[in-house]
Parts: C-alpha cells; structure tokens; sequence
C-alpha cells in the first residue's frame, strides 16, 4: 500500500513539473500575440494551466477540502475572459 | 421526456467530447498550422428556442467545429470549421445530435 | 490499483495540456486557436477530475468535481463565443471571413 502511495506522490510531482513547462508556451504567444484577442485566448490557457496545477496539488496532498479552492478560480476564469471580451465589444460600439 | 434517451444522448456527447479532443491533439502533433478553417452557416430544424440555444453550446464540443454567432431570430448559427474536409462530417454528426435532442428533450 | 490507474491518468492530462500549450503557440489562426483551448484543455481537465474520483470516493467530492466541469464545459464556449463575436466586431485580421450557407437541414425527428 505504501508503494502505490508512494507512485501516485511521484506521478503528481512529475505532473507538475509538465505543468509548470508547458507554462511558457501561452506567455510566449501573451507577449508576442499581435492583436488583444490573441491576448485574451493565451490567458484563458494560462488559467487552465493553473487549474491543473492545483488539481495535482490535491492528489499530492490528499486533501479533498482544496476543492473549493479549484471552484473559485474555475469561476473566476470564466467569468474574467467573458467580462474583458465584453469591455472590447463595448469600447468599439463608443467609437 | 423520455430518460433512456437522455442517457444514451450523455454517453454519445461525452464519447464525442474524448474523440474530438484527441483529434485536435493529433492534428498539432503533426505539425499543423492551423491555416484551412473555414466558415459555414448551418441551420437547424429545432422549433423551440432554447433548443437552438443548447444546440449552440453543443456544436462547440463535437470534434473540428466551434460555433461563433448566432442571428437574431433564433434560425442559423454561424460555425467554424478547423479543416475543410470535415464538412460531410460536420454536417452527419450536427443531423444526429440535432435529432437525439428533438427525442430526449 | 486505482492508486495506479489514477497516476497514470495525471500522466497523460498533463502531456494532453501540453500538447494544447504547444498548439496555442504553433497556431497563426485566432479561431484556431479557440478552438484548441475549447476542446483540447477540457478533455485534459476532464481527465484531472476523473483521477480525483478515483481517489477520493467521496460523494462531496463528485458533486463538487462535476460543478467544477460544468462551469468548464458550459461556460467555455460562451466565452469563445464572446470573444469571437467581439474580434469579428473590431475586425481582427483572419476572422472578417464570408460565410457560406449551408441548406436547411431536412431530418425529421422521428427517423
């Protein structure tokens, strides 16, 4: 029992390393992304990144009450990249 | 109305969800650019409206197809396609999700 | 066992939201890339929350996984749909495209 516990402790850590590395790829296209929706959509990925990563710090920790953390920012993500779209949609209809 | 098609009509969405995922996935391994969408404007036979508003969410999820706009009246929904040749099967998979819906709710 | 199942299900989400991070960067098309972090990124997140059953086994934890892929799956492509309707809108290079139509779809819901 030990040793799953053990395999599945590794797996998260190794999880996350992929994680945190293939965070680079949506601050690239931030930075370099030509337009503001090309913005919007690479923070919409970061968002997800991060979701994931937190999921992987409950099955470290085997802490289930972590959970609700994970909702509050799933909610935040969501609602954030529709309010900044929202905020261009408007911005063109003053002009 | 009936469950027993609602049931089958989650397995068949969930299914198609997994599938599409790891189409996407494949295509970018392969080292695509992503230049060969095309805009196609569909539309449904779906007699109340939050049917085709629900139709609209569920477009966004089969595979190679994400829905953009939808018109006033409620009677075409404009669709993206990632690659040309999808278009039959685009067209095949929206006709039976379209009618799975008109029976299950 | 299912300590073993679920490691290796971490394993292959977080390769799947790799393999998104690199389509978001390999992308020059804006609806292109939506639609990698519409489908590709749920599969993966989908994926993650089924591991986390496996573990716990817990009814407060399915209930609260399931609210958490139900924001993800059914607020995401309102997202993309606004963010798309606003880059049509100020007219972002590659998505002011013409439509073409399609004919009206005659299937009846009986066959």
């Amino acid at each position: 029992m030990e040793n799953a516990d053990l395999f599945l402790k590794n797996a998260a850590l190794i999880a996350l390393y992929i994680f945190s590395l293939s965070l680079i790829f949506p601050f690239f296209r931030l930075f370099k992304g030509p337009t503001l929706p090309d913005r919007i959509v690479a923070l919409d990925q970061i968002g997800v990144i991060i979701i994931g990563m937190m999921i992987c710090d409950v099955l470290y920790a085997r802490e289930k009450l972590l959970l609700d953390v994970v909702l509050v920012v799933a909610f935040i993500l969501a609602f954030g990249s529709m309010i900044i779209a929202r905020y261009l949609y408007k911005q063109k209809k003053e002009q | 109305m009936k469950p027993l098609y609602f049931i089958y009509f989650f397995i068949y969405y969930a299914f198609k969800v997994i599938e599409s995922g790891y189409a996407i996935a494949w295509q970018i391994l392969r080292g695509s650019k992503g230049n060969d969408g095309m805009l196609i404007e569909y539309r449904p036979g779906l007699k109340k409206d939050w049917h085709v508003v629900l139709l609209f969410n569920l477009i966004s999820m089969t595979p190679g197809s994400m829905s953009i706009d939808i018109n006033e009246t409620n009677d075409s929904i404009l669709v993206h396609l990632l690659n040309r040749s999808d278009r039959n099967n685009f067209l095949k998979v929206t006709g039976k999700i379209e009618s799975l819906l008109a029976k299950a709710l | 066992m299912t300590e073993y199942i679920a490691a290796i299900m971490l394993l292959v989400s977080a390769l799947t939201v790799l393999v998104a991070s690199i389509g978001i960067w390999r992308f020059k098309n804006l609806y292109a890339r939506m639609h990698v972090v519409t489908k590709v990124s749920s599969l993966g997140l989908l994926l993650l929350l089924v591991a986390v059953n496996l573990i716990f086994l817990d009814w407060f934890v399915l209930f609260e996984s399931a609210v958490v892929f139900g924001v993800l799956v059914f607020l995401s492509p309102v997202a993309a749909h606004v963010i798309a309707r606003a880059a049509r809108s100020i007219g972002t290079p590659g998505t002011t495209g013409k439509a073409e139509r399609e004919e009206e779809s005659k299937e009846e819901p009986g066959t």
